[in-house]
């Protein structure tokens, strides 16, 4: 892919909401400020959603009995951050003026 | 709650649905466009499939572009970035690293979870509870010296549960929320109602510590987490759930329980203690000091009785967790918890409580505060709300007082019918006053010149005023503050042993300025005591008395501290001669360079003392020439004449000190802090005599020596500071 | 750690070229974050090396081991004086106490002097012994204690140098813009600090 298209495509996604997930399963989601070529990206505004331990989610299914329960992600602010690309496991595009996502 | 997917699933693949987690956004802190908190769709969890298609929900679509993106990011340059124009690269200096332990607060080690397994519900023993209200003062006091809550108090497992989700009412602040309300166990109450009544005075504090102008951020953090202190309820709610507790443990306790008489009374001074100093905490600026000064003192009384059945308690460690630090709103990277001995968090919780009885004394009775040990934040804003915060008579009465003693006793000016006084509220009592009172050093010039002003207009409209009042209260001031920034650069260690000629030669140089200005004050209160006295106006006489006393104390004060000065920088320069204190060779900077450094806070001074031109502070400090090289005519006739006027200004300097010790602490206007004024003057002249000391065996070695041609078999060792008899005088020893 | 180093080295002092992001920005990463308990992100390393590269030198050994490294910046600070800053310097542990750190800052200052640097100044712990007697030896005063300024709760004093006669008295130009206060205040002072690990 050429350079030209690669900034043109990338610099879409500025501003924008990203949630990234990352290898310990952690989701953050902030504004995109920047990014590199090793997909390091800077998120401002950024909360991070930790999953329920599966401890938890066994815990409360032994409590409610029922095989499927609502458990919340735990949230919290964590500001400016810098998610390195070595960690990525997935980027999420959040937009809902688009109808669609912006192509490469 | 968001519904949960329709969809059964095996036992061990459950969706883990999220919550509405926007209701969990702190400050509504934007997600949406339009900033407004937005709620967001599902998330699946790492073992829910993944969502493979856009899913609209309130309006909300996202899209996986992991693909894209990273073809994308790969074909960036190395180094090429691609950034919003408006982000600069400083800004994201301060991104913290996701998965970087050092700075991303949530990475868990492998197997580590966030919860922790402390059971809030179990029946607490008597000695438990003690030992958790021990360890959770240990944390406020750690708070209180500056980290942040999440350092120390938000470890705690019992405030974390009291805390969050915020209590809308007190009733909802319970260890067992989220759980069918049962009756609480009576032990678990009095913790309950102690906890209650720690975050309500953490929260006064911030209050108190916020509400002035200034603070500095690396002395007190007022950081919360998003986590309101109980501030929307009433405190004496809280009043009432302590006092319950305490009836409860005087009456049905001790006859229904087998509670020993310690326990009891263990329980009973925490609980009592926490009340008077809510009850302190919760007065204001505008209320009369004699209410707050008993409260104040029967605070102190608990300590005795909480320390001697400290040892009744039992620590429950289980019941703090670091691990509630990653669950707290954070920008800045894990940081470890402090920990204080029970000792040293009492007589920290001691010292605030003494200093702003201190404090309020000190308004009250118009004396002064002393230096030494370093006021925590709070006592510092306290003061600073009693000046600052109060009507604005209590700052005009703290001008007019301070006036009153030193240039207007008796003094018609001082007639509250020509006394009105504009209130500024720009200042602070800081914490490292070293800095700012150097800027001050810059508002006093500015003042001095308006005093002028206002001088010339008094001259005409009294006549029976000291010349000049206003320009020599405020040059007196200034030159205090002059002083103080030289002193306080000894005790913090700014100063290498090779600046200490320079340094005391320019602090003796700033008091004996300040020694001439009391001798102008002087004579004027003399005579005005004794026309009181003749004319027999008993009350008249006696209060100007006062200010004769006090002047000739300070005189005292000044003096000593120029001849003391003048000594130590003596005897560092016959130290430099004698090659028993190397110069370092520095071949970066030029020694004029380093004058002028040092010498900037006082480069816009325009009345004495101003810095004089290097070459003549150069000569100044170098009587005999270079060090290295002195001159050599009659170099050891000049040494022996230095030596011997070292120990003159030491000898004079200890008989100063020793007349100001007499004088006492009231004719110092120090009576409201006489034990630590009594410490100070004790210290100095420990000073002296060491001064006296190490003049003694320079002496002896000058005149034992004709040159310098060898440095004499002496060693020299510096006190570093915290193990000086006074951390203003660095006074070397000399080893023989 | 590297007991292997030879007694005397024979060094080569070189200025960071942009161009060689990729050989040495990851070994200069690698020294500073191995020694010092500052973290530092990768961009905290590009905001320094992008705008002030040239300030930045590294000492290699024969086989192009980064050995050690001094990263600075210069620009107008909000007092009126155009300042020098040394941001971070770290010498590989089997190397110190050879003057390498000096001779690094020793390029560094140069630098700054001949870009026409008013003063140099930079922070480090109180209790950082070895790096005061680095900087005190070539000529910096302490001129304030910063109470509690590093993460791990540790004072630090500023170091200050003057390079230039009058610096004291220089004012802030009117209407200046917007002066960094990194290296000062906010929350970036915690990230921006000095550590001297030499």
């Amino acid at each position: 892919m050429s350079n030209e298209r690669a900034v043109a495509y990338l610099t879409q996604l500025i501003g924008k909401t990203l949630r990234i997930t990352v290898t310990d399963n952690r989701m953050f989601e902030g504004q995109m400020k920047c990014t590199d070529r090793d997909r390091n990206v800077i998120l401002a505004l950024t909360h991070e959603y930790r999953p329920p331990s599966e401890e938890a989610i066994k815990k409360a299914i032994a409590e409610s009995g029922s095989s499927s329960v609502m458990l919340p992600h735990s949230s919290r602010f964590m500001g400016l951050v810098v998610v390195p690309g070595e960690h990525i496991t997935k980027i999420e595009l959040e937009d809902r003026s688009l109808n669609q996502p912006p192509v490469l | 709650m968001a519904e949960a997917s329709g969809q059964p699933s095996p036992k061990d693949e459950i969706n883990a649905i999220c919550q509405d987690v926007s209701s969990l956004h702190l400050n509504g802190a934007v997600d949406g466009h339009d900033g407004q908190p937005q709620p967001l769709q599902p998330l699946s969890a790492s073992m829910a499939p993944v969502l493979a298609k856009p899913v609209a929900n309130g309006g909300t679509k996202s899209w996986d572009i992991t693909e894209e993106f990273t073809k994308a990011a790969a074909a960036l340059e190395v180094g090429q970035l691609v950034k919003d124009d408006y982000f600069t690269l400083f800004e994201s200096v301060a991104a913290l690293e996701i998965m970087d332990p050092k700075m991303d607060s949530g990475v868990l080690q492998p197997g580590e979870t966030l919860e922790h397994d402390y059971d809030l519900q179990k029946d607490l023993l008597p000695e438990e509870v003690i030992g958790i209200m021990d360890q959770l003062l240990c944390y406020e006091m750690v708070w209180h010296e500056g980290y942040p809550l999440s350092q120390n108090l938000f470890t705690s497992v019992h405030l974390d549960r009291l805390l969050w989700p915020e209590p809308r009412i007190l009733e909802e602040a319970r260890f067992d929320r989220g759980r069918p309300a049962s009756p609480m166990a009576v032990m678990n109450q009095i913790l309950r109602a102690y906890c209650l009544a720690l975050i309500k005075c953490c929260d006064r504090v911030i209050q108190t510590v916020t509400s002035r102008d200034y603070y500095e951020e690396e002395d007190f953090s007022t950081h919360t987490y998003n986590r309101p202190l109980l501030t929307q309820i009433d405190e004496t709610e809280i009043q009432q759930e302590l006092s319950h507790c305490g009836e409860w443990l005087a009456n049905e306790l001790g006859t229904q329980h087998s509670m020993s008489t310690s326990l009891r009374r263990a329980l009973e001074s925490r609980l009592g203690f926490r009340q008077t100093l809510l009850s302190a905490m919760h007065q204001d600026a505008n209320d009369p000091l004699n209410a707050l000064d008993p409260l104040w003192r029967s605070t102190i009384t608990f300590f005795s009785d909480i320390k001697s059945t400290h040892a009744l308690g039992r620590p429950v460690p289980e019941a703090f967790s670091p691990k509630l630090q990653r669950r707290l709103a954070s920008t800045v990277p894990p940081r470890p918890v402090v920990e204080y001995t029970f000792d040293e968090a009492l007589q920290k919780m001691t010292l605030l409580c003494e200093h702003s009885l201190e404090t309020i004394r000190a308004m009250d009775i118009g004396s002064s505060s002393t230096a030494g040990l370093l006021p925590l934040a709070y006592p510092r804003a306290l003061l600073a709300s009693f000046i600052f915060g109060g009507p604005p008579e209590a700052f005009s009465s703290v001008l007019q007082r301070d006036m009153e003693k030193l240039v207007f006793t008796e003094d018609a000016v001082l007639d509250p019918l020509n006394w009105t006084i504009e209130t500024s509220r720009s200042s602070l009592v800081p914490h490292d006053p070293r800095a700012l009172m150097a800027k001050t050093i810059d508002d006093f010039l500015a003042r001095t010149s308006q005093a002028e002003i206002f001088d010339n207009e008094l001259r005409h409209l009294s006549k029976d005023t000291l010349l000049n009042p206003l320009m020599t209260w405020t040059y007196y001031h200034k030159l205090r503050q002059m002083e103080w920034v030289v002193q306080l650069g000894f005790e913090q260690e700014i100063y290498q042993p090779d600046e200490l000629v320079g340094m005391y030669w320019w602090l003796s140089q700033i008091a004996s300025s300040r020694y001439t200005v009391l001798e102008h004050i002087l004579p004027f209160m003399r005579r005005r005591h004794t026309r009181f006295t003749k004319r027999k106006q008993v009350r008249e006489a006696s209060s100007v008395s006062r200010t004769v006393d006090y002047v000739d104390a300070m005189i005292r004060e000044a003096k000593g501290t120029t001849l003391l000065a003048e000594c130590l920088s003596t005897l560092y320069a016959l130290l430099h001669y004698l090659k028993l204190l190397p110069v370092p060779e520095r071949p970066f900077s030029a020694p004029a360079l380093r004058y002028e450094l040092r010498m900037k806070p006082f480069l816009l001074t325009v009345e004495p003392p101003t810095p004089p031109p290097f070459d003549e502070y150069r000569q100044r400090t170098h009587p005999l020439g270079d060090y290295d090289q002195p001159s050599s005519d009659e170099l050891s006739k000049g040494l022996k004449a230095m030596s011997a006027d070292a120990d003159d200004a030491v000898k004079m300097a200890k008989a100063e000190f020793a007349a100001l010790k007499k004088l006492g602490a009231k004719a110092a206007r120090c009576e409201a802090v006489e034990d630590a004024w009594k410490k100070n003057i004790a210290s100095m002249l420990s000073s002296c005599v060491a001064a006296g000391i190490a003049t003694s065996a320079v002496k002896a070695a000058c005149s034992e020596r004709g040159g310098v041609s060898r440095p004499p078999p002496l060693k020299i060792e510096m006190p570093e500071a915290g193990k000086r008899y006074h951390d203003w005088w660095v006074v070397p020893k000399v080893v023989g | 750690m590297n007991d292997a180093a030879p007694a005397s080295v024979d060094l080569r002092y070189e200025q960071y070229d942009g161009a060689k992001e990729a050989e040495f920005l990851p070994a200069i990463r690698q020294l500073i974050s191995k020694d010092l308990s500052e973290p530092y992100s990768i961009y905290v390393y590009r905001y320094f090396l992008y705008q002030w590269g040239d300030l930045c030198y590294m000492a290699l050994d024969a086989a192009n081991n980064l050995i050690g490294v001094v990263v600075s910046k210069l620009e107008d600070h909000r007092s009126g004086t155009f300042r020098g800053y040394i941001a971070m310097l770290a010498v590989q542990e089997g190397y110190r106490g050879k003057g390498i750190a000096t001779k690094l800052v020793k390029l560094a200052i140069d630098a700054m002097a001949a870009r026409d640097a008013d003063e140099v100044v930079l922070e480090t712990e109180v209790t950082n012994t070895a790096s005061l007697k680095l900087y005190e030896r070539l000529g910096f005063l302490r001129s304030k204690r910063l109470h509690r300024y590093y993460l791990n709760g540790n004072t630090a004093f500023r170091l200050v140098l003057y390079l230039k006669e009058g610096t004291a008295v220089k004012m802030p130009q009117q209407q200046q813009q917007q002066a960094s206060y990194g290296d000062e205040y906010g929350v970036q002072n915690s990230l921006l600090t000095h550590h001297a690990v030499v």
